[in-house]
């Protein structure tokens, strides 16, 4: 009943949210002078009026608004892409959403693959030089722009040592560098608290308890340490999925992956704003759920926050 | 005041790393100060002649055309320069980009924008910050349920799409032209938009002390006094407030520089001729893919950048240590 509510408000809580940014971009949108289909250069009148006529724009504001949001609201239909000649937005994302989807699970995954094992060795080796690497490596790759390391692993496997593809999508070689490139930085962050979490825990008497039952180090870690060690790092997995997803502009650019990101930065900057805002909603629906999916897990992982009965 | 206990300040010393990240930080703003005055190339001179040369220094004498660009914006600078360094110049230390302009300059020069915007942004966002936490603290109530619930939405809103989104309308002709009528150039847009999303933080931060505070007994006894709401804000809340806000100003610096790189490596931030650290990142990346080899144009505006904002975390974390209230009782 207690989750249920906590559920119900966390739902009002998205859609206020989604309510918000979608206001807030049609607004942004009838900023421009003219509004957004006022550009001569690119579209000839009589497709402009016909677009102003079937997108409603002759109406008044407050009418224009409502259609705007029940059309997103009934029928999910964000309207035309204004450069992407004979594209609706819809067919955009159906293209894209896949391929960035695609490459944050992969960087999620880079992620915890490196930064879960990278902070147990260092928990377990604590005070020596191992630990003193993984935390000094852990604690520069916090302030490395993704760009910059992306920059440097394609100078590295793509130019010094000629392994993977410099760009591009397709086959999983192309995915190696940017899902690096994008998860190490949260690799790190996920180190450090890991092994913070760790730490914590192998001061109990459980732990002392496991360890003379004979079992051996690694075991205890991985059996009896990890399962509250991790609530930090779960309770990190939320904005972790909103700063993968916010990276992946700049690596989607940088390895020229046809993917959300690239289109939400090329209608950017060529005043696509029916394209702009459709990808920033769907963005802002997919930071929103990561973050709604994390709390749920918090939740069912820690037996403390749920209620008694 | 609280005498035998060492001053903030003191115990920021005493730690090696923090001592070590001030230095940092202060030779690299100071290099960038002083970047007009340094015997460097313009930033934008370019020399297709010399273009894509790696890194070897060698002096020679500079280029009046340039200097004279570079003297009608900085006139004391230049002046300095003549008389430390004479008319020479130290080229291609960092080595050249695709146009054959002088990295070691354009870094130099992209600091000053990034540390800037850095700076600038920054004291938007603890304007903003600052006065929304106080007026929320302070007045209590369903004022400040309202208030902290409105910050709580806005943080669940991921503000970096909806940012370029302001952005790409912003760079509207039009638009633009409206708002250079009113005295905003892009860098000023640029550094009120990072520092208008940055504010969320040092908000709830500030109004979680000014709860502290207004329970104190100086401010019940002010209160008793009759002294009015505002000055009791402005005395007696204000003061005590400025540790928190120094070391969330501290943390939030390496935030939006980062953020500004962000944008201007997509583009939507500083323009070229422009130069960010984040706008020679881009350029860097750009020559690499289309040449190779050319790793300095990566390497040292990433290694500018990570230094920078390593530096400002570790400070930010040793200050918040210095800080630390549990210490302070």
């Amino acid at each position: 009943m207690n989750l249920l509510t906590r559920l119900a408000g966390r739902m009002a809580l998205l859609v206020a949210i989604l309510l918000v940014v979608s206001s807030a971009s049609f607004l942004l949108m009838r900023a421009v002078p003219g509004g957004p289909f006022d550009d001569g250069r690119h579209l000839d009148p009589a497709i402009r009026a016909s677009l102003q006529r079937r997108y409603g724009l002759d109406a008044p504001v407050g009418e224009q608004y409502l259609r705007y949001l029940s059309d997103i609201v009934l029928r999910f239909d964000l309207g035309p892409s204004l450069r992407l000649r004979d594209y609706s937005v819809n067919e955009v994302l159906a293209e894209s959403l896949p391929v960035s989807l695609l490459l944050g699970a992969c960087a999620l995954l880079v992620a915890l693959g490196i930064g879960l094992p990278a902070g147990a060795l260092a928990a377990a080796r604590r005070g020596r030089w191992l630990d003193t690497c993984v935390m000094g490596a852990a604690t520069l790759g916090l302030s490395l722009p993704s760009f910059v390391l992306a920059g440097l692993l394609v100078l590295l496997f793509a130019f010094r040592w000629p392994w993977l593809p410099v760009a591009g999508f397709g086959t999983p070689a192309h995915l190696v560098l940017p899902a690096v490139a994008l998860g190490l930085p949260f690799a790190a962050s996920i180190a450090r608290l890991f092994r913070t979490g760790l730490l914590e825990v192998l001061g109990e008497d459980w732990i002392r308890t496991a360890r003379a039952k004979g079992l051996p180090g690694w075991l205890v870690i991985v059996r009896h340490a990890s399962r509250p060690a991790l609530l930090p790092v779960v309770s990190y997995l939320g904005p972790a999925v909103a700063g993968i997803l916010s990276g992946s502009l700049v690596v989607e650019q940088v390895f020229a992956i046809p993917g959300m990101g690239s289109h939400l930065v090329d209608s950017a900057l060529n005043a696509d704003y029916y394209l702009a805002s459709g990808v920033v909603l769907v963005y802002t629906l997919l930071v929103c759920s990561g973050n709604l999916v994390v709390d749920l897990t918090y939740e069912l992982l820690d037996p403390r926050l749920g209620d008694p009965a | 005041m609280n005498t035998g206990r060492p001053s903030t300040w003191a115990r920021l010393l005493r730690r090696k790393g923090s001592r070590l990240a001030l230095l940092l930080l202060g030779g690299i703003a100071l290099l960038c100060a002083a970047a007009p005055c340094l015997p460097l190339p313009p930033p934008d001179a370019m020399q297709p002649a010399q273009a894509s040369q790696a890194p070897s220094a060698g002096w020679r004498p500079a280029d009046p055309r340039g200097l004279a660009a570079v003297q009608s914006a900085h006139p004391a600078a230049v002046a300095v320069r003549r008389a430390l360094f004479g008319d020479g110049e130290l080229a291609g230390l960092l080595g050249t980009d695709g146009l054959g302009r002088d990295l070691a300059s354009r870094v130099l020069w992209g600091g000053r924008v990034s540390l800037q915007v850095g700076l600038l942004a920054t004291l938007v966002s603890a304007l903003v910050g600052v006065a929304f936490g106080l007026a929320a603290g302070y007045a209590g109530g369903r004022v400040d349920q309202l208030m902290m619930r409105c910050v709580d939405v806005l943080y669940s809103v991921p503000l970096l799409f909806v940012v370029i989104l302001l952005i790409a309308v912003l760079r509207d002709e039009q638009l633009a032209g409206r708002m250079r009528a009113l005295g905003l150039d892009r860098l000023s847009v640029l550094y009120l938009v990072i520092g208008g999303i940055s504010w969320l933080t040092m908000a709830r931060i500030v109004r979680g002390q000014v709860l502290l505070l207004v329970r104190t007994p100086w401010v019940l006894a002010a209160r008793a006094l009759g002294a009015t709401p505002t000055r009791i804000a402005c005395r007696h809340v204000l003061p005590n407030l400025w540790g928190v806000v120094v070391v969330a100003l501290t943390l939030t610096v390496p935030r939006v520089m980062l953020f500004e790189a962000f944008l201007s490596f997509l583009g939507l931030g500083v323009e070229p001729p422009g130069v960010s650290w984040g706008i020679l990142a881009s350029e860097g990346l750009e020559q690499l893919t289309l040449l190779g080899a050319a790793w300095w144009l990566i390497a040292f505006p990433g290694l500018a950048l990570l230094l920078t904002l390593s530096a400002l975390n570790l400070l930010g974390d040793a200050l918040r240590d210095a800080l630390d209230p549990r210490l302070l009782r």
